[in-house]
């Protein structure tokens, strides 16, 4: 029905100009590419995803700063009756973490970054990985009866 | 609740979008299929699809004035979003779509963090122009008439310069367009053509150099509002 005539067609041609030039002011780091075809690699098969729900850093007034300690940052995750709690203090460009695991038994907890596997200390059902670098991380659960649970990714 | 949301917001995005149907179907079933492969475990059809809409994702992030580390990391965390859900995509057929909005959700999530969101977001900072970027690169525009349409790019208001941005990463889809921005489809036509007729207003006649690009119908001068 629009036959790209008239401001149409010029419309058209200055796009085509701009789009040129943004490709050379602006062009995508080639790392971004590599990011992102490693990214397939992270895949967890096997494992049940624990969505995020809530991240206090994105409500107003959420992150509380307390007293000789950094910005507290609280983030839920939660797949059907297991929900994950994961409180991040900042230091820095350090993130202290503390995750408590509720509705299922916990086996073993790792922080996995996407080059890196760290692992948490556990006791009842609170895992805790201090200064761990900023970026992103996810948490990934095995619990007692054998099944795997990570959340999903976020950036700290 | 939190696929749901996902899969509720990329729905709504999408209402009223069949517009952009029909034409880009090949393209469409050529992303679906990739998408499967990758789904069966084949980093090949992943990586297709990663060079295919990389480029659009990171006009997305551009567009809402991130910069380009912040860029990086959201168009690196929209990949992970993707690999979560890999087989729960509901409409493969409609994947840009989803990385879209995904990206788009994901800036967000960055402004708002960093403070930034009231910025970004209020509409009364989109009629301002953009002075808080990155100064003019034009020195990497070696072509004086496209230092010259950067330039005037870059005086554009906000609202425009993040539109164009996303138009010409997306030329051929308005529901596209409309997902990055959460803008009703039928605006966009409208809304681009007002911020061109802008971008012409802005740059000296002999920067636009091509005839082609000059107004040569007196209708293409009508109704484009303040300048």
């Amino acid at each position: 029905m629009n036959g790209r005539t008239g401001s149409g067609a010029l419309d058209d041609a200055l796009l085509d100009r701009l789009r040129e030039v943004v490709q050379q002011v602006d062009p995508m780091p080639e790392v971004v590419l590599a990011s992102a075809q490693a990214a397939f690699g992270l895949r967890q098969l096997d494992a049940e995803l624990a969505e995020l729900v809530r991240d206090s850093a994105e409500e107003r007034g959420g992150v509380l700063t307390v007293r000789g300690e950094g910005d507290v940052r609280l983030i839920s995750f939660e797949t059907g009756p297991i929900t994950v709690e994961l409180q991040v203090t900042e230091r820095g460009s350090a993130r202290d973490l503390v995750a408590q695991i509720t509705g299922i038994g916990v086996r073993r907890a790792e922080v996995e970054t996407p080059g890196l596997r760290l692992p948490t200390t556990l006791e009842d059902s609170v895992a805790t990985a201090d200064g761990v670098a900023a970026g992103l991380l996810r948490l990934h659960v095995h619990t007692v009866d054998g099944r795997e649970l990570v959340t999903s990714w976020v950036r700290v | 609740m939190g696929s749901r949301s996902l899969a509720v917001g990329y729905r709504m995005s999408w209402g009223g979008t069949t517009a952009a149907g029909g034409r880009m179907t090949e393209t469409f079933s050529a992303t679906a299929a990739l998408l499967a492969q990758a789904n069966a475990g084949d980093q090949a059809a992943w990586n297709a699809l990663v060079v295919q809409h990389s480029p659009i994702l990171w006009s997305v992030a551009r567009a809402h004035r991130l910069d380009q580390a912040d860029a990086a990391d959201v168009v690196q965390t929209t990949w992970l979003r993707l690999v979560e859900h890999l087989g729960r995509i509901e409409d493969p057929d409609r994947l840009i779509g989803w990385l879209v909005t995904t990206t788009r959700r994901e800036c967000l999530r960055t402004l708002r963090r960093s403070g930034r969101e009231r910025l970004a977001g209020a509409d009364s900072a989109f009629d301002l122009p953009d002075e808080s970027a990155e100064p003019l690169d034009a020195q990497l525009l070696a072509d004086e008439r496209n230092a010259a349409l950067w330039a005037a790019f870059r005086q554009l208001p906000e609202r425009c310069q993040r539109l164009l941005r996303i138009a010409v990463a997306i030329p051929k889809s308005y529901g596209e367009v409309s997902a990055a921005l959460d803008m009703p489809v039928g605006s966009i036509g409208p809304t681009r053509a007002r911020c061109l007729s802008r971008l012409r207003d802005l740059l000296d006649p002999a920067a636009l150099g091509d005839p082609g690009l000059q107004p040569g119908t007196p209708d293409s001068q009508n109704g484009e509002g303040r300048g």
